[in-house]
């Protein structure tokens, strides 16, 4: 049995202009120790779907899904005192910008303290120790001392740290990492990619990694899945999807990312256009207006996800095996 | 041959630090930065958070007084504060965030009109012809003049901040991590627009990023910055492609490619810890705490920066010497 088992989700917010889907029928499925990357442009879907999976969707927000399967329990349909239980516990999540998710008030110490306190029943002193091999664990030097500290103290890249610390101090099955190096510099944002990689395999820990950065997929994950406007565009192995995309979405974001030096009058590729609105999405192919591939029959008919041979796209028009540059 | 556009000569800048009721420190931003800009030349400055590009930004828009060193325009001495504001007509610039630098309560055309009463004697119907001009060269319908910001996405709004600094006909732009805070696909969008406004309007520019990648699209020179000391300073294609300094080295090396992809053990590579107190510089070279190939002599006396192989360096021990070792 899967880890994580998420069949047809759908998120929708009620807004002036309507019900609008901004996760519309999504399905993922993960093993255990398994680590997939979900890509896509903001405005995507991508933190929508995690936050879902996590169940930490408020109103106006409403979640429907045919089942959210962790480790056999349907997330959907636990009570909320079951669900408080997995939360931090078996199932964690780490955010963006960590110094505005942990809380100023308190000590790095105690905010780890009240994972363990609440997963736990181990005393006082055992806790403590705990949250020191933590500390060690995710590279903080001089973890004794470093308990008494205050986020502020900290550089963004120790308070990301933390968070991965408390994170993982109930030792998750599953780690939902949201775009958890977008606000570090280059060389802070390699540390915490391989430390993150490094605990995945030394715990056997599932991760779904958030992020809109290609280069950050190539160096860490198994699996990808690409998404736009709501939807699951192509999902592949790592270096299936980065070798050869099929969707023409997947492709023209591999190729706007810089790679050297342009000659003359040369310009980077762009994708013309920006990510529909929700409550505008074009007819026929949510892609179709952006891309250069696209006929009528995008324009007419929606595409379905075509699953084959372990990779997944949503095309009429899938590129066939074209190197990328 | 003719002097550069701006010469920036041994500039240093400190500000004093409140440690404790009687103590104060001096936080070292910036010491010893010398470099030039030429016509038409575009320098790229790169460092992590902390290593004092933002306070060389603001030097440069002569907002404060430096502590030591000075600033040459076309061979001219600029004296603070006499030339602030012809600096400041001359300089524009164009910062990272655009959600924040945009006045929310201000409609388009009355941000684009500001600079114009600031700085350019115009007629009120000459004014709103540069508006319109303006804001169709950087991609925007003029029929949207009288929206707010809010009602722009990031990289319309990066447009507009475009827009502004470009309208009253600088001669050096100044980006202060002007797409980091943009989607790739959007990203590309806003760096091919800027290379073609660079080239339209004969501009030079000063781009400062954290990200290589971008560096290698826009940057004629680079300087990289560590702990507001200049670490190297050359050629952008000979300094990304043979970098000497390690800290470069390292900078390159994080930096993520999915063309890569698997290519490079992650720990091979990688900086330990975080970047140092600018309050308490570390002895010697101020990288020595991080390099992986530190010496004796690194720890006690502090590189000077020399011509090496046609650019500048401040390295005891440059890459490629060790690697004939």
């Amino acid at each position: 049995m899967a880890l994580l088992e998420v069949k047809d989700l759908k998120v929708s917010f009620t807004t002036n202009h309507g019900r609008l889907y901004a996760v519309d029928g999504i399905d993922v499925t993960l093993e255990a120790g398994e680590s997939l990357a979900i890509v896509g442009e903001s405005g995507s879907g991508k933190s929508v779907t995690s936050l879902s999976i996590m169940g930490l969707i408020e109103n106006p927000g409403e979640v429907q899904a045919e089942h959210i399967l962790f480790k056999g329990q349907d997330l959907a349909s636990v009570s909320a005192r079951k669900h408080r239980a997995i939360l931090g516990n078996e199932l964690s999540m780490i955010f963006q910008d960590p110094s505005s998710s942990l809380n100023p008030c308190f000590t790095i110490g105690a905010q780890i303290d009240e994972a363990l306190k609440k997963h736990t029943d181990t005393s006082r002193k055992a806790r403590r120790q705990r949250a020191i091999d933590l500390l060690k664990a995710v590279g903080i030097p001089d973890p004794e001392s470093r308990l008494a500290a205050w986020p502020h103290q900290l550089s963004g890249g120790m308070n990301q740290r933390v968070m991965i610390a408390i994170a993982i101090s109930c030792n998750p099955a599953l780690l939902i990492a949201d775009e958890p190096t977008t606000a570090l510099d280059v060389t802070i944002q390699a540390q915490i990619m391989s430390l993150l990689k490094e605990l995945g395999e030394s715990r056997d820990m599932a991760m779904i990694l958030i992020t809109h950065d290609l280069g950050v997929v190539a160096e860490t994950v198994d699996r990808v899945m690409v998404m736009y406007a709501g939807q699951v565009v192509e999902s592949a192995c790592k270096n299936d999807l980065l070798d050869h995309p099929q969707h023409p979405y997947t492709r023209a974001l591999m190729e706007s990312i810089p790679s050297g030096r342009l000659q003359g009058d040369q310009r980077l590729p762009v994708i013309p256009g920006r990510v529909p609105v929700l409550d505008m999405l074009p007819g026929g192919c949510r892609f179709h207006p952006r891309c250069k591939y696209a006929d009528d029959k995008c324009r007419q008919q929606r595409p379905e996800l075509v699953i084959d041979d372990n990779r997944s796209v949503r095309c009429f028009h899938p590129l066939g095996v074209i190197k990328h540059v | 041959m003719s002097s550069p556009l701006l010469e920036v000569h041994e500039l240093a800048k400190h500000y004093p630090v409140k440690l404790g009721p009687f103590r104060t420190g001096m936080l070292q931003a910036l010491s010893d930065v010398s470099f030039d800009v030429g016509v038409r030349q575009t320098l790229a400055i790169v460092g992590e958070s902390g290593s004092g590009k933002s306070t060389l930004a603001r030097q440069l828009l002569m907002l404060e007084k430096p502590n030591h060193g000075s600033l040459h325009h076309k061979g001219e001495l600029l004296r603070w504060p006499q030339d602030v504001r012809s600096m400041q007509r001359r300089t524009r610039m164009i910062f990272q965030n655009p959600f924040e630098s945009l006045n929310p309560r201000k409609q388009i055309y009355a941000l684009l009109e500001e600079p114009l009463i600031n700085h350019a004697s115009d007629s009120a119907a000459d004014r709103r012809e540069r508006i319109y001009a303006m804001l169709d060269s950087v991609g925007l319908n003029p029929n949207q003049a009288n929206r707010y910001p809010h009602m722009f996405s990031g990289g319309q709004r990066q447009r507009i901040a475009i827009a502004r600094a470009l309208i009253i006909g600088p001669e050096l732009l100044i980006a202060d991590e002007a797409v980091s805070a943009l989607d790739v696909s959007v990203q590309a969008q806003v760096l091919n627009l800027l290379l073609d406004l660079i080239k339209a309007h004969g501009l030079s520019c000063i781009f400062i990023t954290h990200d290589i990648s971008v560096v290698e699209v826009m940057a004629d020179e680079v300087l990289v910055l560590y702990m507001g000391r200049v670490m190297e300073y050359g050629r952008a294609d000979e300094v990304l492609t043979k970098p000497m300094h390690h800290y470069t080295k390292t900078l390159l090396d994080c930096t993520p490619r999915f063309d890569r992809s698997g290519m490079r053990a992650m720990d091979e590579d990688q900086l330990a810890g975080d970047i140092p107190s600018s309050l308490n510089p570390p002895s010697g070279c101020v990288f020595h705490t991080r390099c992986r190939h530190v010496q004796e002599r690194c720890r006690v006396e502090q590189p000077v920066l020399v011509e090496h192989e046609g650019r500048r360096l401040a390295c005891h021990f440059p890459v490629s010497q060790r690697m004939a070792k």
